[in-house]
């Protein structure tokens, strides 16, 4: 290995930390920082739900995160895009409905698209993947978290039972 | 082929900058900002 060369694990650990460093540059320039006490609600659960997801793909060998040490990867992709998208997503929640439809596509296909370059650079590989098993999930979880981000951030109160 | 490491941050900024004006058009439409 020459000394100008990156090692395969140092390239694989800067795709993350780009990632990371994409996603702070994003949630400093359109964050309210005067919201945060509840939108950060929505950052918590995200770390929270996708380090389940991610550890369960592991474990179940649908997909992995290349040559990188888990630990490190997952606090860069927690740390990163699962936290400051979480919080933002709970910001940008919208009572329109049709807004909110297509907030949930934007995050989905921001999502995808970061995915699809992380596997097309050898930051993941799919074992027994697929994009649109990526799709299909992150629909789900974006769809769900408007709904529990209407509770939190919009205070939103469901019909009592008499 | 592997993707090369300057296209990845070049495709990421991209993916980076749309999801911005994304979320500029949302408060204009919203009137925040």
């Amino acid at each position: 290995m020459s000394e100008n060369k990156i090692t395969i694990w140092e390239e694989m650990t800067i795709l993350w930390a780009i990632v990371f460093i994409y996603s702070w540059i994003i949630f400093f320039i359109f964050v309210d920082k005067d919201r945060l006490n509840k939108t950060i609600y929505g950052g918590i659960i995200a770390v929270a739900l996708g380090s389940l997801v991610d550890w369960a793909g592991h474990k179940m060998g649908l997909y992995l995160f290349d040559t990188q040490p888990w630990l490190l990867v997952s606090i860069l992709y927690a740390g990163g895009p699962l936290l400051t998208a979480g919080v933002l997503f709970f910001q940008y929640i919208s009572p329109n409905r049709k807004l909110q439809a297509a907030n949930i596509l934007a995050f989905t296909l921001s999502y995808l698209a970061v995915e699809t370059l992380l596997v097309s650079s050898g930051g993941a590989s799919y074992l027994h993947w697929n994009y649109l098993a990526s799709l299909g999930v992150d629909l789900i979880v974006f769809t769900a978290f408007s709904y529990i981000g209407e509770y939190i951030v919009l205070e939103k109160r469901g019909h009592t039972l008499r | 082929m592997k993707m090369s490491l300057w296209l990845f941050i070049a495709l990421n900024g991209l993916v980076a900058v749309a999801f911005g004006l994304w979320l500029t058009l949302v408060d204009r439409l919203e009137g925040r900002r």
